[in-house]
């Protein structure tokens, strides 16, 4: 805060020394010697400040003596200039700006506005550290960054799932996640090449959404792409990072005791409640013939590192900006490549960006992009509970046998030449030697993305244009799964699985756009259409069992194990809409916008619906005179309503054609009468900016409700359905953000700037259905349901649980066991945070920058399978107590105090194991503060480059996700889960480790 | 919506514009699922009524997930045909695992429920009504609903399908009184159109043979009336007295049985996929008593175990025994190879054996019954011929058998376990009629081994017999390790919550509490 104290001091000596002022004029002109107006003009470290006008001129009162002018405008580079005392007239050129558009907020098809003219929040994420601390999936870089964008991936390995939510869960039936618009048209992040970004917006309402339709009604991330700018000349851009991913072990492993049960030695078991490991000679668990019929107990406290090896993603991209005065383009490619945490876990990534715009004639201009993405990804880590989860048959390896000997040892052939799996239990139900697992159950996916966009605009006049634009999102992705005969249970004489799948989806748009000045008065109109396509069809194909050994090819399947199923849905939404600003004096802005869709996937008494928003700005430091320190007051409120479609094929009742030609009955009764859903909004903020902006600050109050939600509830299945579809519901999100930004220190040499967020979301079901006062949103079929409950915050997360007493004493059965309730009907947390914050720091010193981001996401729980499995099974060193006795806490039915003596093993046996695990006993609070993100980069300076090529050249070091400084969930990462679905957010379930990152990254610019 | 007029009337004029390129057309067309079907051909109606009889036996997919459920880890163990080796799963300890019930209950409601579909597109108010279609499908509900009643007691059955939010119970007294009726109503119909056929490969028991199916709802009235006859001794009487001299006759030889052929890849034999994942063996109450026996049938359902001999375990092993090599699944017999679908998975799944008529039949006899002029032991003795014919055993080794005075064996093996035979009743016919009694009870349990524990199950609650070990261990506070101490299972968890309603009104007509000890109906 000393900084911030100097700079007030200074503040009030500038202001103290009044001074002669003089007149000069000047002239704004673009690159193409066009007139700039509505550019801002201001003296740096002084008063005065002008508006262009229409051609680009304005005249300002300025202290006499030289002075230096800011000028700054929507979709240009500021830029200073200096005016000699003795000049009365300058002539001042700005460059379009593409890469910061950090005042700028690209709003619906590309209308690029003023964030001080909006009435909704927004928060732009600073895109240079995007190119550093690197993430495969952009999305992950998010987290900390945005107050109220909550983040949480799935464990898959290297391009895991991410699913990013807005202010909070809104939807049961609908994905509650943000809308990506890529330049306009939807998008996603994964396939985003993050060099190609030139700003990354997020807009958290769903007044922003009245013009993205239906599909943004939860908030929007909005990205612009680079794009070449005109008279810049050719530049090259060269990047290349290395990133390494360590494992880190988290879990508590006991090394005391070997495989077995009741204190003994067993070759074939598959728990950990054997005997005490002292090098003793016991049979050996190999089933291979060829092998010693003893071996030596031993421990092997490292397997779980073992098995892993240190991640390695190597990014290496080249971009080229080009720009003459009537075309200007952008191309880039971007090469990922790299290996897992599992080492034959591969990924090579290809994305090919190449964009042309350009004026054809003075009125007419073009933008066209194509990018090409293709990605091979071998041997995805499966999560949860699946035989082939490397993950799942790692962390059920016992102790004394090592991940070192099983590397060659997990197979041998038998007399018939037949390859057997080596495993201590053969036959086993969900057993499998975890270097079978890894070796011989693999997969492959390729998948390709390619998106085009075409636009035209045509100036009518200068204030009255209309954009036409077509843009096109295809993707198609082949996978295959194969398992080598003798997989226990799910591939028992093997199994080969092909999947094919492809989803278009193109977007037509029309958009008109007319601005004008009516004295104090501007109107910026837009009225605008959209016909949206979507297809998406899917053939999956698998051999359940193979004639020829190993061999892949669905050819190869047994009589009657072949099975195929297909899917094919489309999906099309019609839509008209105008959006109206109407500024008073720059200050005050009122906004309407209004939308009607037509969708196919309602009935045709529901198809067309109609919402809109209404908003209200005031640049109160505009209005009046405020204090110098106060650089921006701005008060903005909003209203909206958005109406949801659904997904296709709802609205009737269909028999599906099973394997083999036979017809079952829907189980799920139909939404005949199915309506859109409503989701209402309502938010106020404040937007202050202090000392020339170097203290900014955005808080925000907002308000949701959805309504009619379209609910598949659970029925009573004696009734025909085991759940039918009904428009009910309201889900109510409130909530506060708070952003700050700080510059305390800004020196030539030294600046030191952070910035903070917070956003705290009170969630609450206010009515689900009359009949129905709560359903179940998911479950990860062994241990929890999450469920919507009225009254209740969404998400909420039942397990089994001790019985107990009107005291809350554990009662104990006569074994001396707890009893465990039957049901999964014990209320163990909500799975959603309280709240979530980042606090990001930058400093700069000459050449070196440093940056650090803090996140935190407090509140919640996360329920570990894992835990209720390798403590069930014995395996974690919390099960070392008690082994030779334990005599429960707990009371017997008739309240006397339980003295029946038990064991851990059958204590955790009962509690833990993968049937019927008690999940409250394995739930933990999810809240974790974590160093997110550090960069620490060093431009080489000019003149040590003097002589090459470069004309800028970044080195920098990296880390992401380093260490905790808080975390409750023991033994795991709580924002690491099983899967990125709605209902399964808070379950872990045989995750992969928590890995530690680090880069390196240099960016070279010719 | 009135804030945003000016919204509005922008939106009027693209409304205008939008009427001009009439947006809309073909949504309804495009909103179609092509690949279902909306509305069902009579081929298709035949096709839907596999997956009826696939679901009504709880054969629900490839992964057999409801027969596992309620088969597998509730008949199956109470019943002592097997023990469980699996040792995640707490059933054999007599724990009520509430998502269990709740997915077997689902899963059964499912095929019950298609069953529904096609009473009512075959039924008297339907378009076209089939009435010889109806007539098998009210023998197949007759079929699938007895099991179930005898699961829970009270329970949805004549409200099947009501499409409601609160679907009621029916007692079981209603249940067992409507299956006999309606069973009554289909062998009239039945009767006279025994040249047609129904279904026809769409009926994966008797492939649309209307004779057998007359066969199989005379020997279902049998049975039922057979349950019955101790609450209700003069209906039970009434009943199967017309069974027995009902038109078209019983299953009284092997060639009739009823039994599921699967079809693969979607439906298998489930005690073929449940068997390979080893997770039961043959009980310890059916090693005394084919052991005592010198049984041949032993041979012919249990294979060797993997260490050899043949060889059961206790019921209601805590996971630290079923970790003790006594108790390993390689030292135990797990079913014979041939009903696994690595064998090639076509092994039909018997639902009904011509031996159960016999027993039911000499018990009928006992009962002072007017069923035929065969004697009590003829027809016990012609049941133990029909049960051996079934497993490829004839003539003299049968003849042997069925005059043995071999008594159940001892079980042997470790203190903890070993236990000596709980009874002393030989093959050949008793003199006493309570011991008769026993020798049927004991005979029918073999003739329903392996997959039919839903009947074993039911009808050891009702006579006690055959006598059964009592379990290791208990983990149900409202049973013990007695053999026989569970009575019925819980409704399913699920049901209190979302049909509370239905659920309410079931557990006052089970006249006791949602708990395991309450007998039901029949079991006075």
């Amino acid at each position: 805060m000393k900084g911030l104290k100097v700079m007030l001091f200074l503040l009030l000596v500038a202001n103290l020394v009044t001074a002669q002022t003089r007149q000069i004029k000047g002239l704004v002109k673009d690159a193409a010697n066009q007139g700039v107006p509505s550019a801002t003009v201001k003296v740096k470290n002084g008063k005065g400040q002008a508006v262009t006008d229409a051609n680009g001129a304005f005249s300002l009162s300025v202290p006499a003596g030289n002075v230096v002018l800011q000028i700054s405008s929507i979709g240009f580079e500021s830029k200073e200039v200096s005016v000699a005392g003795s000049a009365s007239d300058v002539s001042v050129s700005l460059a379009s700006s593409s890469a910061s558009l950090a005042d700028v907020v690209v709003t619906a098809l590309g209308v690029t506005k003023s964030k001080r003219s909006l009435n909704y929040a927004t928060q732009s994420v600073e895109t240079k550290d995007l190119t550093k601390a690197r993430e495969t999936n952009v999305a992950n870089s998010l987290s900390g960054k945005v107050a109220g964008l909550d983040v949480v991936r799935s464990s898959r390995g290297v391009g895991s799932d991410v699913r990013i939510v807005l202010r909070g869960d809104r939807s049961f039936a609908n994905s509650s996640e943000a809308l990506i618009i890529i330049d306009g048209v939807p998008g996603d992040l994964s396939s985003l090449n993050a060099d190609d970004i030139a700003s990354m917006n997020v807009l958290k309402g769903s007044s922003a959404a009245a013009l993205y339709g239906s599909d943004a009604s939860n908030g929007v991330i909005i990205i612009a792409t680079k794009k070449g700018t005109a008279g810049k000349g050719l530049a090259i851009s060269v990047n290349s990072s290395t990133q390494l991913d360590q494992p880190v072990n988290l879990r508590d492993f006991q090394n005391t005791y070997s495989q077995g049960s009741g204190g003994n030695y067993i070759r074939n078991s598959e728990l950990g409640w054997g005997e005490k490991i002292v090098g003793q000679q016991v049979d050996n668990w190999s089933v291979n013939p060829a092998d010693a019929a003893t071996t030596k107990l031993e421990s092997h406290p490292n397997n779980y590192l073992d098995f892993y090896s240190t991640g390695q993603t190597y990014t290496n991209g080249v971009s080229v900006t080009g720009g003459g005065d009537k075309i200007q383009s952008f191309f880039s490619y971007n090469n990922i490549s790299g290996k897992g945490i599992v080492d034959n876990n591969t990924f090579l990534r290809h994305n090919f960006n190449f964009r042309v715009g350009g004026n054809i004639t003075d009125k007419l201009s073009f933008d066209t992009k194509i990018t090409y993405f293709d990605q091979i990804e071998n041997n995805f880590v499966k999560a949860g509970e699946d035989f082939s989860n490397v993950n799942r048959q790692i962390l059920r390896l016992p102790t004394n046998i090592g991940v070192d000997y099983i590397k060659d040892h997990y197979q041998f052939r038998n007399d018939q030449g037949q390859l057997i799996q080596n495993y201590w239990n053969p036959g086993s139900n969900g057993g499998e030697n975890p270097m079978w697992v890894k070796y011989n159950t693999t997969n492959k996916m390729n998948s390709g993305n390619v998106k085009g966009l075409a636009s035209l605009t045509y100036k009518f006049l200068p204030n009255l244009s209309l954009l036409v634009r077509t843009g096109l999102n295809k993707y198609l992705s082949n996978s295959q799964d194969r398992r080598f005969r003798n997989t226990y249970v799910i591939a028992e004489e093997g199994y080969f699985g092909l999947t094919n799948s492809a989803y278009t989806e193109v977007n037509n748009d029309f958009l008109l756009n007319y601005q004008g000045n009516f004295g104090d008065f501007k109107v910026n109109a837009n009225a605008g259409g959209n016909m949206k396509s979507r297809t998406s069809s899917g053939l999956n194909s698998a051999a359940s069992a193979l004639v020829n050994e190993n061999v892949f090819t669905l050819n190869n399947a047994a009589s009657g194990k072949l099975s195929s199923n297909e899917s094919y849905s489309a999906y099309k939404k019609n839509s008209l809409y105008a959006s109206g600003d109407v500024t008073y004096r720059k200050y005050l802005v009122l906004s309407v916008t209004g939308r009607n869709d037509w969708s196919s996937a309602l009935p045709s008494s529901n198809r067309s619906y109609f919402f809109g928003s209404t908003g209200l700005t005031a640049i109160i430091s505009d209005m009046v005179k405020l204090p110098d320190y106060v650089s921006l007051f701005k008060v903005r409120t909003s209203f909206a309503q958005t109406g949801i479609d659904a997904a296709p094929y709802q609205t009737k009742e269909y028999f599906s054609v099973t394997p083999g030609g036979g017809i079952s009955k829907s189980q799920s009764k139909p939404a005949v009468d199915l309506k859109p859903e409503i989701t209402s909004s309502g938010e106020l903020g404040v937007d202050l900016g202090f000392l020339n902006n170097r203290i900014t600050t955005d808080v925000t109050l907002y308000k949701t409700n959805s309504k009619n939600q379209l609910v598949n509830v659970a029925t009573p299945p004696a009734s025909g359905y085991s759940s039918k579809f009904i428009n009910a519901g309201d889900v109510q999100n409130k909530g506060i953000e708070i952003s700050l930004n700080v510059v305390p220190v800004k020196t030539n040499d030294f600046s030191w700037s952070f910035y903070m967020n917070f956003a705290r979301n009170w969630n609450k079901v206010v009515a689900i259905s009359p009949n129905s006062p709560e359903f179940v949103l998911g479950s990860d079929g062994f241990m929890n349901y999450t469920k919507i409950v009225e009254g209740k915050p969404f998400g909420e997360m039942y397990s089994r649980g001790f019985v107990r007493n009107a005291a809350g004493k554990i009662v104990v059965l006569e074994s001396g066991l707890p009893q465990i309730t039957g049901a999964q009907n014990v209320y163990v947390g909500n799975s959603r945070p309280d709240w979530t914050g980042g606090f990001g720091n930058r400093f700069t010193y000459k050449d070196f920058a440093l940056s650090f981001l803090f996140s935190a996401r407090i509140g919640g729980v996360i329920t570990s399978f894992t835990d209720a499995n390798v403590i069930g099974d014995g395996f974690s060193a919390k099960t070392l107590a008690g082994r030779s006795g334990w005599v429960v806490d707990g009371v017997t039915a008739d309240g006397a105090k339980n003295t029946v003596q038990t064991t851990a093993e059958a204590y955790w046996m009962s509690v833990g194991g993968r049937n019927t695990p008690a999940g409250e006993a394995f739930t933990y609070s999810a809240s974790n503060v974590r160093l997110r993100e550090l960069v620490l980069s060093y431009n080489i300076p000019q003149k040590k480059i003097a002589k090459t090529p470069f004309k800028s050249a970044t080195l920098s070091l990296t880390g992401r996700n380093l260490f905790f400084l808080m975390n409750n969930a023991k033994g795991f990462d709580p924002e690491l889960v099983v899967s990125t679905a709605s209902g399964l957010i808070g379950t872990e379930s045989f995750c992969s480790p928590f890995t530690r990152s680090f880069g390196l990254n240099l960016n070279l610019n010719f | 919506m009135r804030k945003y007029t000016n919204g509005y009337n922008l939106f009027v004029y693209f409304c205008m514009l939008a009427l001009l390129s009439s947006c809309t057309k073909g949504f309804d067309e495009l909103n179609t699922d092509k690949t279902k079907i909306e509305t069902l051909a009579p081929k298709q109606l035949d096709k839907l009524f596999s997956s009826a009889e696939y679901g009504g036996i709880l054969n629900t997919d490839q992964w057999a997930g409801g027969y596992q459920l309620l088969i597998s880890l509730a008949s199956d163990e109470q019943s002592q045909f097997f023990s469980c080796t699996q040792k995640a799963f707490p059933s054999d300890r007599n724990a009520m695992v509430g998502r269990w019930i709740n997915g077997g209950w689902g899963s059964f409601l499912n095929g019950a429920s298609t069953l529904q579909t096609i009473l009512d597109q075959t039924g008297p108010n339907s378009p076209s009504p089939r009435p010889v279609e109806e007539a098998v499908a009210k023998v197949w509900k007759s079929y699938i609903f007895i099991p179930m009643t005898d699961f829970f007691g009270p329970l949805p059955y004549s409200t099947i399908g009501n499409g409601q939010d609160v679907v009621e119970y029916d007692s079981q007294e209603f249940i067992y009184t409507d299956i006999l009726k309606s069973l009554g109503e289909a062998i009239t119909v039945l009767s006279q159109n025994q040249d047609k056929s129904a279904f026809a490969t769409g009926d994966v028991i008797y492939g649309g043979n209307i004779t057998q199916w007359l066969k199989f709802a005379n020997s279902l009235r049998l049975r039922a009336a057979i349950r019955i006859s101790k609450v209700n001794p003069s209906l039970a009487k009434t009943e199967a007295e017309a069974a027995a001299a009902g038109p078209g006759g019983l299953i009284t030889t092997n060639a009739d049985n009823a039994a599921q052929k699967p079809t693969p890849p979607g439906y298998l034999n489930p005690l073929g996929v449940i068997s390979e994942w080893g997770e039961f063996r043959m009980s310890a109450s059916m090693e005394s008593v084919l052991k005592g026996y010198e049984d041949p049938r032993m041979t012919a359902i249990f294979q060797e175990a993997a260490n050899g001999g043949y060889k059961g375990l206790r019921n209601g092993l805590t996971i630290a025994q079923m970790s003790e090599s006594f108790n390993d699944k390689d030292n135990n017999s797990n079913v014979v190879p041939r009903f696994q679908n690595a064998a090639d998975g076509t092994e039909p799944f018997t639902i009904y054996a011509a031996a159960e008529t016999w027993f039911n039949l000499a018990e009928a006899k006992l009962n002072g019954w007017n069923v035929g002029s065969a004697s009590a032991q003829d027809l016990y003795e012609g049941g133990i011929a029909a049960s051996m014919d079934q497993w490829g055993f004839t003539g003299a080794p049968v003849a042997n058998y069925i005059a043995s005075h071999n008594t159940p064996a001892p079980f042997e093996g470790p203190s903890e376990y070993a236990a000596p035979p709980l009874s002393d009743i030989t093959v050949a016919w008793a003199a006493t009629e309570e011991k008769q009694r026993e020798q049927i009870g004991t005979q029918k349990w073999i003739a329903l081994c392996p997959t039919m524990s839903t009947e074993a199950w039911a009808e050891f609650r009702r006579t006690g017999y055959p006598k059964l070990y009592d379990r290791i261990n208990n983990e149900n506070p409202d049973a013990s390790t007695a053999a026989g101490s569970v009575k019925r299972l819980i409704f399913p968890p699920s049901e209190a919550v979302v049909n509370k309603g239905g659920y309410d009104g079931g557990v006052t007509k089970l006249g006791g509490p949602d708990k395991s000890s309450t007998p039901l109906w029949w079991d006075k």
